[in-house]
């Protein structure tokens, strides 16, 4: 009789505490970060970047720069910085076409930094051929994305190109915030090198570009001033 | 006379020639154009026109007949707007200038290949398939976050269940014995009375062996809750707070393979990994207006925070920021560089940040202790290879005797465990 007793006793115990080591196992609320000691001391006073703040008319801590001002980097294969003038409409596009020129000469390291980018910025939509079968063209995502080596595309001056990564063209949004002046200029080496084994010319017709560059060059500069 | 009719009858075969080629052109043209009307339409038209009503870049291609009822001028105007719009007609130039004044590019296609896209355009293309907000077709699991609350309320069921068929069993018993005991006539003495409390003393006193070994599982098992409580003061491992915008990065970063920086484009040039404005979301969602899980409601959202209008493609002015709940957030106390560890040190966003590319929700993966940092800064051997930010080092110590060649060079050794590396 005594043994019966224990046994069921016993059971209830054991039960009673795996229920309770269950319930209190329970992963803690996903929605809360947890007990704080001193949370002064992980939220202090100081504004945070992308905090909020009082003291700013529209609730932001992140201040945008001053209208006008223009960016340092720190990179010495660029001669300098130049803020870009060739307005949004189809004649600054024109004329960008005419008148920007690559300032990075091709080399493997400009060519290899342009493919890191292409593959984080361009990738999903041009494909990694750049012929306009990116991953979310492939899932139905996007459509028709332009092959750079179509007829519309496959002679498309640099200038465009750079004019499009500025300000986006018809369903390509601007880039100009995720990518600066040199990785736009970096990336482009790539399109190029990309569109010349889509279309089965050598890279490496870099003289030519150049000699064509040095008087649209002239052109451009004139256009410029003449939309000034 | 002869030769006339033998002259009729060559230019009847002629005529009946040339028809036949025709006849065979006008068959095989149109059954190869309009098979390929949507292939044709998808590679060259889907970046600025919907089949539908819905305007893009462009207007929507639906009823396009009907505004344009001279063919030869919509061939002409999508073979070269730019040479159309010269010719000064009316609805051209209306065109033009109510999309923003943007060129529709001249397009390479034959007529016979334009005439086809235009009829399969101009019924709204091939039934659309709906994509409804329960659409779930690139497997987004829903609930994911509720699956360990399920698993606990499932085990509480079982063992609720299990105690009322022990009562059960042991009222049977009960009443068995009772009346076996009847039947043998067999008198039981009754058990004295006793209060719940008076009988679990009763039964520890006669099992002091067994209670106190439970009592020693007990303390130890309280101790063990009330250490690891302390060590979780402040550590936010698996926090996953919820976001205003229901953004996925398991369907971003996962399915469509968007790469990390592609949103975080600060994280190799600045100490922080940058939150995306908007205009980076807009970037894909001025197209893509509907999701696969939430439909139009969760993109809805960016609209109404840049308070853009996805029928007329125009921003207003009543901008607000999009108030995300920050996940990862390290005391004032530390120092934290996001460009020192991603360009610099070459880590991988996904040992810190865990596998975001199939989270749901994001939570917080790592501990983000001290205790972490400095141990990976003890075990983490410094990037030298191609690395043109430590080459001077890299000469520095290839030069000190004090080093062989092969030797492991951690983080520690470039003075990775100096308090004021992170706290100053």
């Amino acid at each position: 009789m005594t043994n019966m007793r224990f046994n069921k006793s016993a059971l209830i115990v054991i039960a009673a505490a795996l229920t309770s080591v269950f319930v209190s196992c329970g992963k803690k609320d996903p929605l809360s970060p947890g007990v704080e000691y001193m949370p002064d001391m992980y939220r202090g006073p100081a504004s945070e970047a992308y905090g909020e703040s009082s003291f700013f008319s529209d609730g932001l801590a992140s201040r945008k720069p001053v209208s006008g001002s223009i960016p340092r980097f720190n990179d010495e294969t660029l001669p300098f910085y130049e803020p870009y003038s060739y307005p949004n409409t189809n004649e600054g596009y024109e004329a960008a076409g005419l008148g920007l020129v690559n300032p990075f000469a091709t080399s493997p390291e400009i060519l290899a930094k342009g493919e890191s980018i292409y593959k984080i910025m361009c990738i999903h939509c041009h494909g990694e051929k750049g012929d306009g079968n990116g991953i979310l063209v492939q899932r139905d995502k996007y459509a028709g994305v332009p092959s750079y080596y179509s007829a519309a595309l496959k002679d498309l001056p640099v200038g465009k190109m750079y004019h499009t990564i500025y300000y986006g063209k018809n369903m390509m949004g601007s880039h100009a915030s995720q990518i600066n002046y040199a990785e736009r200029w970096q990336v482009i080496k790539w399109v190029e090198k990309l569109r010349a084994d889509g279309l089965g010319i050598s890279a490496g017709s870099d003289t030519t570009a150049v000699a064509i560059s040095d008087t649209t060059k002239v052109i451009g500069a004139v256009v410029k001033t003449a939309m000034k | 006379m002869f030769q006339t009719l033998q002259y009729m009858r060559h230019i009847k075969a002629s005529i009946q020639k040339l028809l036949v080629i025709l006849f065979t052109i006008l068959v095989t043209s149109t059954v190869s154009y309009s098979q390929d009307a949507a292939k044709l339409f998808k590679g060259n038209c889907a970046s600025c026109h919907k089949p539908t009503a819905a305007k893009l870049v462009g207007p929507g291609l639906l009823g396009i007949k009907s505004r344009w009822p001279d063919q030869t001028k919509l061939i002409a105007w999508v073979k070269n707007s730019t040479e159309f719009l010269k010719t000064g007609d009316a609805y051209a130039t209306k065109l033009y200038n109510d999309y923003g004044q943007s060129v529709m590019p001249a397009q390479a296609l034959s007529d016979a290949e334009i005439i086809a896209v235009i009829d399969w355009a101009d019924k709204g293309g091939d039934a659309p398939v709906p994509t409804t907000p329960t659409d779930n077709k690139d497997g987004v699991v829903q609930n994911a976050p509720a699956e360990s609350n399920n698993t606990m309320y499932i085990l509480l069921g079982i063992g609720v269940l299990l105690s009322v068929l022990i009562f059960v069993l042991s009222t049977v018993k009960k009443s068995l014995e009772a009346l076996l005991n009847d039947k043998k006539g067999i008198v039981v003495v009754p058990k004295p009375e006793r209060t719940p409390l008076q009988s679990f003393r009763y039964w520890a006193s006669n099992n002091k062996k067994l209670v106190a070994i439970i009592g020693l599982f007990a303390v130890i098992w309280v101790l063990k809750q009330g250490w690891d409580g302390l060590l979780g003061v402040g550590v936010y491992t698996d926090y996953a707070p919820e976001q205003p915008i229901k953004f996925s990065h398991k369907l971003h970063a996962g399915d469509n393979q968007i790469a990390c920086v592609y949103c975080h484009s600060g994280v190799e040039k600045s100490k922080h990994a940058n939150i995306p404005s908007a205009n980076v979301c807009m970037n894909c969602h001025a197209y893509i207006q509907e999701g696969p899980t939430y439909g139009k409601e969760e993109i809805g959202k960016i609209y109404a925070a840049l308070d853009y209008n996805p029928e007329t493609r125009k921003y207003g002015t009543n901008q607000k920021p999009i108030e995300w709940i920050r996940v990862h957030s390290l005391p004032d106390h530390a120092y934290f560089n996001h460009s020192q560890h991603v360009k610099v040190g070459k880590i991988e966003c996904t040992q810190c940040h865990g596998p975001v590319d199939s989270m749901e929700v994001v939570k917080q993966y790592s501990p983000l202790t001290m205790g972490w940092c400095i141990n990976c800064h003890r075990e983490t051997e410094v990037a030298f290879k191609d690395n043109k930010y430590y080459e001077d080092l890299h000469k520095k110590f290839v030069n000190d005797p004090k080093y062989k060649k092969g030797d492991k060079f951690t983080v520690e050794k470039i003075g990775g465990l100096e308090c004021s590396k992170c706290h100053y």
